[in-house]
Formats: structure tokens, sequence, C-alpha cells
């Protein structure tokens, strides 16, 4: 390939694993890390090259995968979202003592902003608590090129390294130049070691005290060291940056005419910090200004408290993506340049986040309320997050909460001898990933709850990834599949059901049967299972389609756009009354049982009056 | 030279296709190119815009805060860009669906182009006016040449829907020749 290519962030990112030679890549889905493994998995048969390629049932059993594959001498790599390297965090911290053999790649994309995820956490942090090297790049195709640095570092020092790409490095497109792949014909071969793979608590102080000469030794390798940007500048004052805001920076101060007298460096290994970098930064200069998402990794590594302005210091704000236009002001204030006005893009316009027109999930939120209008609803990470809007959505945590947060709303309240209804609510592929132990723990502690599986039969709000339910792998060849009811039962669990949501009344019957059980029995779980309508590999799974209209009956109440949210049912400010927008209406038909006044009717199969 | 946009609208307008065309014609041309696409979490119906941002040199950031240009398609598109636009910068609007009164200011080079109703009533699909749009910024701004637009359109459009790629070719003329006679 001699040809340049507009690649996302991610699928460059994959690119690089598959140049350098990735033998094992794993992963679980999560914005904006998805597109890598999807990625490798196009690249892998466009460069025909042998890869075991596959989603994991979460993070840290997709970290395991790849860990172990290292431990035979291959090179691996596991991909998640950071939220999912906190699930992973527990491997994670053990591999850095114990170390690899063949390079192993841990990526973990951060999402400052954020964008779409719970929280705006740095990776780069938790690489420091690990004691691991991580790097940061700054575009798409140099994340690519850190992916073989990455490796390298890995076998060079036996140690786990950490690539941390950003939203707006994963989501980016950028015109590259393929690479060559150099595939490494490694074949497993596990050399045991068991005071190293099994190390007992006093070799592990020996370990400990090997991966801090690592850290000392990778803090000095060239390769990695921070590069100077502009060589000519002369000033007192300098600027260190890295990821995407060194991009930013870069070009402001070529912009705004600072490009020779701002001397700015890029730092692309935020941790170790090469030691005479920070030398020669006090050396050279009276104060340096610190770029960075989105904690402050390098800013904590620079000692002189006095000298240092970043997020520390309150000189960078604390919480957000660093946007051009902050980056501007900074360096401004900075150099002692006159701040432009803020002309900051007004936020908002559109609509607000709900779920999808014909959403099987809307009709599992209506039937809830309807089931236990007084109850309490946590929920949990997934479109079905959007419930929220609905009413049906009290508390999101993070993955696999649902369950356990129910027993822990039970439990408070049965103290206070206080029963209260609890439906909790958690989609298929989130129930694997995380729902499975608190459920049994359910199961043990007698918790009163309802639990709505939304099986939906996909990792939907992800781009569609196969569920461990699915039976189809990351390149859709057939794998093993699992069994949610038998799943659900062998928890121990004693009410088990299936039931349709778009069957709106049979469906709130079961849910109100479940909540009956679980006020006597402990949990009650309830698989809500109808296809996504978003994806097209379930289409010829859908219920059958009926065409909606409005009646005459109307009068404007809204209770439907308030209680059901359909974004295919409009009110008409000028008429009063509410349309179907034809555009928007999947023909679920969900809706001609949730107005009180039955003004929501069928058309006629015949096509009959409007 | 460095150039950049933002184009911003609806979901499902097409925003994102010719953000993409735009950028393939432009490594066509043998320019170093961004493409940021940006949806929000609000699926169909939703909003969306992307950042494109062409250089005869490697390009360091690929987010824009005050864009060269932008092309709106939507109302809340032009309330959420148009005070971030640079000075003297380039704004084509989609007059079809943006009212042009709302463009308060002065300094800008405003086409305001009725790309659904000439996509609509010249073209024959209400679904090119992003094309049609393109084509005018393009005529205005010589960000690439027209040809490359259209050589680069198999590469954007799937084999399925080949058959409408001299729709695509006749929704971008269009947009060109209203531009090139309102300049």
């Amino acid at each position: 390939m001699n040809e340049r290519v507009l690649m996302l962030g991610n699928e460059a990112i994959a690119r690089g694993l598959v140049e350098s030679g990735c033998s094992v890549a794993t992963s679980y889905p999560g914005t904006p890390a998805s597109e890598i493994l999807s990625s490798a998995v196009q690249w892998r048969k466009a460069c025909g090259v042998p890869m075991h390629i596959q989603w994991a049932v979460n993070e840290k059993v997709a970290l395991e995968i790849a860990y172990t594959a290292s431990l035979t001498g291959l090179r691996s790599a596991v991909s998640m979202k950071q939220v999912g390297l906190n699930v992973a965090s527990d491997p994670l911290m053990s591999a850095a003592y114990t170390g690899v053999m063949g390079g192993f790649l841990v990526i973990s994309a951060d999402d400052p902003g954020p964008h779409s995820s719970q929280t705006e956490q740095d990776s780069r942090l938790m690489a420091m608590m690990a004691k691991v090297p991580v790097l940061d790049p700054s575009s798409p195709a140099y994340a690519r090129e850190l992916v073989e640095i990455g490796y390298e570092i890995s076998e060079i020092f036996r140690i786990p390294v950490m690539l941390r790409p950003t939203t707006r490095v994963c989501h980016a497109c950028q015109d590259i130049l393929p690479g060559e792949v150099r595939p490494l014909r490694r074949e497993a071969d596990f050399r045991k070691s068991p005071a190293r793979w099994a190390a007992t608590p006093a070799f592990r102080f020996e370990l400990h005290r090997e991966l801090a000469e690592k850290l000392a030794a990778i803090a000095a390798w060239p390769r990695t060291a921070p590069a100077r940007l502009n060589p000519h500048a002369e000033g007192r004052r300098a600027v260190v940056a890295s990821g995407v805001a060194a991009a930013h920076a870069g070009e402001i101060l070529l912009e705004s005419g600072l490009w020779d007298r701002l001397p700015i460096y890029r730092v692309v290994q935020p941790f170790p910090l090469h030691t005479a970098f920070i030398a020669h930064l006090f050396a050279a200069y009276e104060e340096i200004l610190v770029l960075e998402e989105t904690a402050a990794v390098i800013e904590m590594q620079l000692l002189d408290r006095r000298r240092v302005r970043g997020r520390m210091t309150g000189t960078v704000p604390e919480a957000g993506e660093l946007l051009p236009e902050i980056v501007e002001r900074l360096i401004a204030e900075f150099a002692g340049l006159p701040v432009k006005e803020e002309s900051a893009t007004a936020k908002g316009g559109g609509r607000r986040p709900t779920l999808c027109a014909g959403c099987p999930h809307r009709s599992s939120f209506y039937a809830i309320k309807k089931a236990a209008p007084k109850g309490i609803y946590p929920s949990d990470i997934g479109c079905y997050t959007l419930g929220l809007n609905l009413g049906g959505v009290d508390t999101v945590l993070c993955m696999g909460a649902a369950v356990s947060q129910a027993a822990g709303f039970y439990q408070a309240y049965r103290l206070a001898g206080k029963p209260v209804d609890i439906v909790a609510t958690i989609g298929d592929s989130t129930f694997y990933h995380a729902g499975v132990p608190p459920l049994i723990d359910a199961v043990v502690q007698g918790a009163r709850f309802v639990l709505v599986i939304l099986d939906n039969s996909t990792t939907a709000m992800t781009g569609f990834q196969a569920t461990p339910a699915t039976g189809i792998g990351a390149a859709n060849e057939p794998t093993g599949a699992v069994d949610m009811e038998s799943l659900v039962r062998g928890c121990g669990v004693g009410f088990c059901k299936v039931g349709t949501p778009s069957r709106l009344p049979e469906f709130t019957g079961l849910l109100k049967e479940a909540v009956a059980f679980s006020h006597e029995r402990g949990p009650a779980v309830v698989i809500a299972r109808e296809p996504c309508v978003m994806d097209r590999r379930q289409s010829n799974r859908l219920p059958p389609r009926r065409k909606v209209r409005v009646n005459e009956e109307c009068n404007g109440c809204r209770h439907c756009t308030e209680q059901f949210e359909c974004p295919a049912l409009v009110y008409d400010e000028g008429g009063q009354r509410i349309f179907v927008d034809t555009l928007q209406c999947t023909g679920c038909g969900v809706c001609l049982h949730v107005c009180p006044r039955s003004a929501i009717v069928e058309e006629d199969p015949g096509g009959g009056n409007p | 030279m460095t150039t950049d946009v933002i184009m911003a609208g609806f979901g499902g307008q097409g925003i994102l296709m010719i953000g993409n065309l735009l950028s393939i014609a432009a490594m066509e041309e043998g320019r170093h190119v961004t493409y940021f696409p940006a949806y929000g979490v609000e699926m169909r119906g939703g909003t969306a815009n992307c950042t494109v941002v062409l250089s005869d040199e490697e390009i360091g950031s690929p987010v824009v805060g005050r864009p060269r240009a932008c092309v709106v398609m939507n109302g809340p598109s032009l309330d959420r860009y148009l005070p971030a636009i640079r000075e003297g910068g380039d704004l084509v609007i989609n007059r079809s669906l943006v009212d042009p009164a709302k463009v308060g200011r002065k300094d800008l080079r405003l086409l305001a182009i009725p790309a659904n109703d000439i996509a609509r009533e010249v073209v024959g699909s209400q679904q090119l006016a992003s094309m049609v749009a393109l084509g005018a910024y393009v005529q205005r701004t010589g960000a690439v040449r027209m040809q490359t637009l259209f050589d680069c359109l198999p590469k954007v459009i799937s084999k399925k829907y080949e058959k409408f790629i001299p729709l695509n070719v006749n929704a971008l003329k269009e947009g060109e020749s209203f531009a090139r006679n309102h300049a």
C-alpha cells in the first residue's frame, strides 16, 4: 500500500497494531475506543495476517486474555474506554509487577469534555498508579507510530505500556500513509517461572523494586523524550504540552506570532517524565505553562511549584476539554498578550437526547412506571440511560450497578421497615459485563426487587457489537453463545420470564406479576426481549409494523409526549393537538396503548381516510 | 496554504457525507487533511457537524475554535456557529431552512443559497441539499477543484447507490452555478 488513506484515529491505531505484528487483540466496546477492534478485523483481512481478535465479556477479562498471550512471547493489545480501565485495573496493577514477555499494549481512550462518558478521568493517572509508562498521541498519524514505539518499550523493559488517545485523536480522520506490515512469525512459547508469574508477596517486593528500576531507565530512554518544536525560539518562559493540547498550542503560537519567542515542548511520554527534561526545564526557564488533558500528570512531576503554571495552580480550568479557544486564551495570558474577548461558540441547539422512535426500551420504561408507579428505578450504562427523560431512571452509577443499587435500596428501606417497589433496568451486554455477580449476591441476601434485562440482542450504543448471547464474533464468525434464561436461573433466581415490551398490556401485566413475586420472595427477573430498531442485522425479527394516526379525539393533553416521549409524536402548537411524524415513525404501534383517550388509532389496512 | 470549514445541520442531512467528500478530494489533490465528524447522542433527527482542515503542510489540530468558513444547513447550527467564524470569513447558509436576516454580522462574506429548493426543484431530490451547498462553498472558496469532487464521488458513495452519482454531480454543479451568479 503506497497511497495515503483518510484514516480514523482508531483505524490508525489498529493499523499500527497489524503493522507491528500484534497477534492477539481484545476489547470491550466503549466510546471513543470501539472502532479500534473492528478496524483491526478489517486490517487483518486486508493484510492477510493471522491474529486472534475478540470482544470480551468485560475489560478485565479482555486485559487478562491479551496479557497472557504476551507471556507466551506474542505481541498483544487490549483496548477500552477510560472507565473500562477501572474495571481492568486489578490485573493491570499486578501485571505491572510481573511484567511481560512479548510486547503488551493497554490502549485506554480518554474522553475529555466529556462527550460520552460518566467521567473525565485521566488514564495516565492509572498508568502512574500502576507504575507503567504511558504514551499520549497528539494526532491519528502519531498514534499509529506510537504503537510500534510502545511495543519496543514494552519488549526492551519487559513492562506493559499504555497508549492513551483522547476522543479528538480516536475520532479525527487524517490522511495517513500506511506502513509496511511486519509479521513477526513468533509462536507461543510459555517459559514457566512460578516465582514471577505466580509471585508470592515476598517476591512481589522484589518485583516492585525491579519495576522502579525499569521506570528510571524508561525516564531516560531517548526515543520518547520530549521534543522541542521551535528550537530557535528564546525566552525565559516555556510551554510544555501533550496530546491534542500540544497540537492546538503549536498552531496558536504560529498564528499569534509567538512561535519565535515562546519555546514549546511536546511531551509524548507524560509518565515517567524524562528526568533530564525536568532538569533542563528548571535550568532554562523561570516560568513553565503545562497544557495537558485532563489531570495534572506532567505538572505534578515538575516539583518546583513556584515556577509551574497549570491545573494545580488554577491557571488551567480544573474540568473540561482544552479546546483551541481555551488554549489560545491561556497562552495569551501566559505570554502577556492582550486576551481576546471570548467569542466562544454557543452551546445548545438540537433537541434533548431521547430514545429513538420505535425503541423497545421506551415501552419497557412506560410499562415499569405503570407496574410500580411509586417505585425506585436504578438503571445502568447504555442507550437506556436516556430513559431518565421518561422518568424511568433514577440512578446511573457504573456498569452493572443497577443490580447492586437495587439491592442497596432494598436493604436500606428494609431497615426502616418501609418496603418500597424497586425496578432496576440493565441492558443485555451490560448484564453480562458486570450484572451477574450482584445478581448472585441478591439471591444470597434475598434482596427483593425486580430486574428488567433490556435484551435487544446487541450492544447498541457503541455500534451494534455482538453480546455473549449472539453467537457471532468480532469478524462475524460463529462463536459459542450463552443462554440468558439459563444464566439467570443458574444464579438461583426463582422468577425469570421473557416478555415482548411492544405488546404493552401483556408486558405490563408480566411486570406486575414480577413485582408481586419480589414482594414475597427475593429478586425477580423479567427479560424484555425485542430487537433494536436501528440494528439492520435484526430487522427480520421486528414485530409486524403498524400504521398509526391521531384522530379527532385528541385534546392535546400531551400525555403521550410527556410520559412516552416518542420523537414521532409531535405536538402541533397551532392546532393544539398531536400528529404523527411519518418520517420518524417506525410503526411499532406501542402508542396505540398510550393515549388516555384512545385517540391514536391504527390506519385501516386498506389505507382508508386519514 | 491552510483553510478550514465547519459544516453543520441535522443528522441525516448529509453533513458528514459532504465533509468526507471534501476531505477525500483535498487528499486527492495532494494536500494534507483532517476531518472530524461529530454527532449528538440524540441519534436520528439530532445535530451533526464536522470540521475539515486542508493544508499544504502537516496539520496539527483537527479541532477548530474559530473557523475560516461555515456551511450552515439548519437554524440551530447558525445560532451555534455564527459567533465563532473568523472576521471576514465565509458563511454559506441554507436559505431554505435558515433565515438570512438572522445573520447579524456584516464582516462575513455571506452566501444564502436555497439549497433544499434547488435540490428538490432543479436536481430532483431534496436529499441532495447538502451537495448543492458543498458546490456553492467550493465555488466561493476554491478549497478544491470542482472536477476533483466529481471524480471522488465514487469513493464516498457505496456501490449500491452508484446510480445516483450523476445526480450528485448535478447537485454540485447547481450549487456552483448559484454561487457564481451571486458572487
